[in-house]
């Protein structure tokens, strides 16, 4: 009877655990959800970095640039970014407001701004192997249908279907951070399902609020053989920004 | 020899089982012959010229060395559907693995001007989703000369996609694959395909075509005529059939050696047939002659004596022919040295043949009967229209002499007089004629899109993205573009004045290098700026159409650009305009490049002293605080104006009342419109910025109108890239330091390749030519042991190859690749006549007297000559038939030579033999009188 009993308990614990496991199995748009709850959130940001640009030859080039971001709700950012080495590029300046809905570029040599037309979001920024899009983008369910592909110990694999119908992908395959809730990697495909670009964080930070923060990503363009390593030097979240700080007339100013 | 000589008829059977043999292997290996002719290989790779040629699509992906053209003829390309349809093309090719690049109207770089925005985008971009816009992005174009008339039709109806391979790919499969995919595609065009490899395979195709209907006929016609010498079939068969089987064997071991013909090798079977034929004709000549002479059972030993009469003279005839053509090896261009080894291999090929294979076979199989016709003993009962042809000509030598040297005289004369008029020319027109499939592409695209063809001027400096560089591309690019070779100039140097234009209004290079940087910004990832400067921005091309154009125009117009880049500065330094040399330099530079673009000039003291004037003024002359002025400098700050959310009016009222003042702009906003001190600062530095931009404008209009008053004319956009000179602060003077920044330029392309190529190709041949007659006049003189024997016999052949050159001079033939082995034909044919002449002249001299040697001579030996320079002679003039206008001529030609040829030797010849002798005989026959 003794053994009867601990035998059900046994047997009753177990069928918890193992109804539990089931229980906690996320759907890729959990997955999605939780990725974004635990992103690093920030009213403003200001970013100093690097950019080592990698031709398919394998010559590359370096480039500091200072970015300022805010978040204007809606997931729209609005940035700055300011080119502060080599030469050529020096106090080139891009504003991007509201992920897109407007972008100016301001040539110092020219003291003029001129405004970028929405349809150039495709292009690629400044010889990088983003595009203005790649820039601004969220992966989150508004904005893709998703699917969970597997799983294992450290990752979860999604497979995004962007919802917009002008994007350049047929799908995006996402490799999450089981523990932490970060992309590692994302593969972009072509319409034709071809692999055309992938996007890799080699450095994260996991904050005391447990959100992380990318400090080194690079975006790879298979087709063209390029490479773009962004490093963030420098990180200050959160700092006084005027109301207009995003402006025209903040690009022109010599010193932001 | 007569151990030879017992060898082949004891193992006759041998032989032939060898000969069948040998035959089955060479053309077991004909299946692997390829036709491939790119001339930038004919030269050692390291050539200079050319290896530089090749490297430049290392460097420059828009270089395009292998490439193709796709065109597509719509009813309206500017249609929605049917630029849909051309971005599917490009879309579909540019997914091919072979395929490295792809430039078509949709991703060429698109400058667009907004109110107060611009972007350079591609087409594809813009696609327009109705016929309305499809309507205006059509008139946008017709604008653009990077797109219109180049890459659209001047009807706006066709299009092309050009596309680039990768270096490693065998482009006439990738060439394939692209016309697989098009073609898969159903497209509502006519889509027509060019390039290296589509070219080459309609040359094949219409060769082949040619080949399989004339050769036939060419072997018909050569066979009735020896049947008319012979009136035998073996004595009309059998040369012919060593001539082929030789052909096949030369052919064969290049097959199997994996050598590709060219247009040189291509005449190789063609030459093999002129020169081995007559080898075979001599061994059946003599055998009948023999056979003629001894019992009818006894045609064995009738086989022993036609071996020891024909085989030395066809051994020596072979090999002085063989040392000719093997000092090919000597040339440079590789294809010219393969002919020469393949020529050389023919001809002992037909050596053995003739000698051990004929031979096996007449011991193996011995005729019964020989033609009643073919009987020469009994002069006098010879009954065939040769033989009596053969009397006259020996009667004519005999006794009438003056009569023979003349006829010589007017013949070498006639066409000696045409050797000054000989014109090289390699066009397609001239090579393949003027309704050959290939020259009506050529022409399709000429007359539609402007050419196919390109040249380039190379430029290097320390960085090419330069102010300096990029006006001198502009004004290379303005003075060669008068020359047909270099029409329609493209480069990075159009796309920044464009993209300048968007920027600043004025269609022109900055002077400023940060500027250019900036303008840069916008265009470093379109695909057609990154094909034409080289990763490290040392290196850019200058692109320009050419059309196709005789060798000699080609010529003169490199001549002219070389002369050209030779005066332009290429070391240089800056040099301030508030200094008198750089103000007087940049006076000059102005004046000068008016002309350059076309002014014409008739006072230009008058106009250098308003250019002058002009300059010397500072921009702030040219602020005014007009009406007119004032608009101009808000539309300009129109963008910052609202940003602020201000009226654009309301800033102008301002501006204007300070203007009237005095009050400097930068201050001119404090304190109004409700502008805090900073915004208002903000405010005036805007309208300062954009005051010195509308006054430096005016600057440029100043000039600009002051110019049309001097010439009477307005002038248009294309002279923005002279007045805007006026702006410069700084200019680049000529120096002489060695730390200068320094300028390097080089013209290449395919045109200017080819005929570079082609000029070592005369070169090599003319040198390879002289170098046989050494060697044969060498061997001749080791052969008959006498400088004399030896110096009689070249005469006739010098004779035929200068005749030869004055024929073609005469009759507008052009001088190629192909008309060239011209030479190599005349001399390997007049070897061989001359050599079996003289080897029976001296022969008979030994057994009688003169008139004896003159008389059979020419009746036997010179039935042989006559038998195959009419024969082949013959043949070839059925190509004249070829619907290849290379053909058409070169077969004329050939047969022409031969007979000349044949005349010479049997006129010359013994005339120059027999008048020593003859003189000799009347010294005798006057001593013995006198006596």
């Amino acid at each position: 009877m003794k053994n009867l009993v601990v035998f059900l308990t046994v047997a009753f614990l177990l069928w918890g655990v193992l109804a539990g496991q089931v229980a906690l199995g996320l759907t890729a748009e959990e997955i999605l959800d939780t990725m974004k709850e635990k992103e690093a959130h920030f009213e403003t940001q200001r970013i100093q970095g690097k950019m080592v640009l990698t031709d398919s030859k394998g010559k590359s080039e370096n480039r500091e640039v200072v970015m300022y971001s805010k978040d204007e709700g809606d997931d729209k950012t609005s940035m700055i970014i300011r080119f502060l080495s080599p030469a050529e590029v020096k106090n080139v300046t891009l504003l991007n407001l509201k992920s897109g809905e407007k972008m100016y570029l301001y040539m110092p040599a020219f003291k003029k701004v001129r405004l970028i037309a929405g349809s150039s979001k495709k292009e690629k920024f400044a010889g990088t192997s983003f595009s203005y899009e790649d820039f601004g983008e969220s992966y989150n369910r508004e904005d893709y249908e998703s699917k969970l592909l597997g799983e294992d110990n450290a990752n979860y694999q999604l497979e995004l279907y962007p919802k917009d119908p002008e994007s350049d992908y047929a799908k995006l395959v996402m490799l999450v951070d089981k523990e932490k809730f970060y992309f590692k990697k994302i593969d972009f495909f072509d319409k034709d399902n071809n692999l055309w670009k992938t996007l890799e964080v080699l450095k994260v930070e996991e904050r005391e609020d447990g959100t992380t923060r990318f400090l080194e990503i690079a975006f790879s363009d298979l087709k063209e053989g390029s490479k773009t390593v962004f490093t963030m030097e420098k990180i200050e979240e959160n700092i006084p920004l005027a109301g207009d700080f995003f402006s025209v007339r903040t690009i022109q100013k010599p010193s932001l | 020899m007569q151990k030879l000589i017992q060898g082949i008829l004891k193992h006759a059977w041998l032989i032939l089982a060898v000969t069948v043999l040998v035959t089955l292997f060479f053309g077991y290996q004909l299946r692997h012959v390829r036709f491939e002719d790119d001339i930038t290989k004919y030269v050692p790779q390291d050539d200079p010229k050319v290896s530089f040629y090749n490297s430049l699509s290392d460097r420059f992906g828009g270089f395009q060395k292998k490439s193709m053209i796709v065109a597509l003829e719509f009813d309206d390309l500017f249609t929605p559907q049917n630029l849909s349809s051309l971005q599917a093309v490009v879309d579909t090719v540019k997914s091919l693995p072979v395929v490295q690049k792809v430039t078509a109207l949709t991703n060429m770089p698109k400058i667009v001007t907004t109110e107060y925005g611009i972007e350079v985008r591609e087409v594809v971009d813009i696609l327009p989703q109705t016929e309305g816009e499809a309507q205006d992005l059509r008139k946008d174009l017709e604008n653009d000369e990077l797109i219109w008339g180049k890459l659209v039709t001047q009807d706006g109806k066709g299009t092309i996609v050009m596309i680039s391979f990768y270096e490693g790919v065998d482009e006439y499969k990738a060439t394939q694959e692209v016309e697989k995919a098009v073609d898969a595609m159903s497209l509502p065009a006519r889509v027509t395909y060019f390039g290296f490899p589509i070219v080459m395979r309609e040359v094949s195709k219409s060769a082949r075509e040619n080949m399989a209907l004339l050769t036939p006929l060419s072997v018909v016609v050569l066979l009735v005529i020896l049947y008319i010498g012979f009136r035998s079939f073996q004595g009309v068969f059998l040369p012919i059939f060593i001539a082929l089987l030789a052909s096949l064997w030369a052919i064969g071991t290049a097959a199997s050696l994996g050598q590709s013909l060219t247009v040189i090798s291509a005449s190789l079977p063609v030459m093999l047939l002129a020169m081995v034929t007559a080898y075979g004709i001599h061994f059946v000549n003599r055998y009948y002659e023999e056979r003629s002479k001894s019992n009818p059972e006894n045609s064995v030993l009738a086989l022993e004596n036609t071996m020891k009469g024909v085989f030395v003279p066809i051994l020596m005839s072979a090999l002085t022919t063989m040392a000719g053509f093997l000092s090919f090896l000597t040339a440079d261009i590789k294809p010219l040295s393969d002919f020469g080894i393949y020529s050389a291999l023919g001809i002992l090929f037909g050596l053995l043949l003739s000698n051990f294979s004929l031979g096996a076979l007449y011991r193996v199989y011995s005729p019964s009967r020989i033609p009643r016709h073919f009987n020469h003993q009994n002069v006098e009962s010879g009954r065939d229209r040769i033989n009596w042809f053969l009397e006259t000509i020996s009667r004519g030598v005999l006794h009438h002499k003056t009569v023979v040297v003349v006829i010589l005289l007017v013949l070498t004369v006639i066409f000696v007089v045409g050797i000054p008029q000989i014109h090289t020319e390699t066009t397609v027109h001239s090579q393949m004629g003027k309704d050959h499939p290939v020259t009506r592409l050529l022409d399709y695209f000429k007359e539609r899109f402007g050419s196919t063809d390109y040249n380039y001027l190379w430029i290097s400096a320390p960085q090419t993205r330069h102010p300096f560089v990029l006006r001198e591309m502009i004004r290379i690019g303005k003075y060669l573009g008068r020359y047909k070779n270099f029409k329609e100039a493209s480069s990075i140097a159009s796309f920044f004045a464009d993209l300048n234009k968007a920027v600043e209004g004025w269609k022109a290079i900055p002077a400023s290098q940060e500027k250019l940087d900036n303008l840069w910004f916008f265009a470093q990832d379109n695909e057609y700026i990154k094909g034409r400067i080289s990763d490290d921005g040392t290196e850019t091309l200058v692109e320009f159409r050419a059309e196709e154009t005789k060798s000699s125009e080609l010529q003169e117009d490199l001549r002219r650009a070389e002369a050209f880049l030779s005066q332009r500065p290429k070391r240089v330094k800056p040099v301030s305009v508030e200094e008198a040399e750089g103000k007087n330099y940049l006076v000059n530079t102005i004046l000068e490049d008016l002309v350059l673009f076309g002014l014409e000039v008739s006072s230009p003291e008058v106009l250098r002293g308003k250019i002058e004037e002009i300059v010397s003024r500072p921009w702030q002359d040219f602020v005014s605080g007009g009406e007119d002025f004032v608009a101009e400098v808000i539309k300009d700050a129109t963008l910052e104006i609202e940003d602020l959310g201000l009226e654009p009016q309301e800033v102008g009222d301002v501006l204007k009342a300070a203007f009237r003042e005095g009050i400097p702009s930068g201050e001119a906003f404090v304190g109004k419109l409700g502008l805090d001190e900073e915004s208002a600062r903000y405010l005036g530095d805007i309208i300062t910025n954009s005051v010195e931009r509308v006054a430096r404008n005016h600057k440029v209009l100043t000039l600009k109108r002051a110019v049309e008053g001097i010439v009477g004319k307005n002038l248009g956009e294309e002279f923005d890239f002279v007045f805007y000179e006026v702006l410069d602060e700084e200019v680049y003077v000529p120096s002489q330091d060695q730390s200068a920044f320094t300028v390097e330029y080089q013209i290449t392309g395919t045109p200017v390749i080819n005929d570079y190529v082609n000029g070592k190709l005369f070169s090599n041949q003319l040198r390879s030519m002289f170098l046989a007659f050494l060697v044969v006049f060498g061997l001749l003189i080791a052969q008959f042991r006498s400088l004399k024997k030896a110096s009689l016999g070249m005469v006739p052949l010098l004779l035929t190859v200068a005749s030869s050159f004055g024929i073609m001079g005469l009759f507008g033939i052009p001088l190629n690749v192909a008309t060239l082995t011209i030479a190599s034909i005349a001399i390997g044919a007049g070897v061989d006549y001359n050599i079996h002449f003289l080897s029976r002249w001296y022969g008979e001299l030994r057994l009688g007297d003169a008139r004896r040697a003159v008389e059979h001579t020419i009746k036997n030996t010179g039935r042989g000559i006559l038998l195959n320079a009419l024969g082949v002679a013959g043949g070839f003039y059925v190509l004249g038939f070829s619907q290849i206008g290379m053909l058409r001529t070169f077969g004329p030609l050939v047969a022409t030579v031969l007979l000349l040829s044949a005349v010479y030797t049997l006129l010359l010849l013994p005339l120059l033999l027999h008048l020593g002798e003859f003189v000799r005989e009347n010294r005798i026959e006057r001593g013995n009188h006198k006596a």
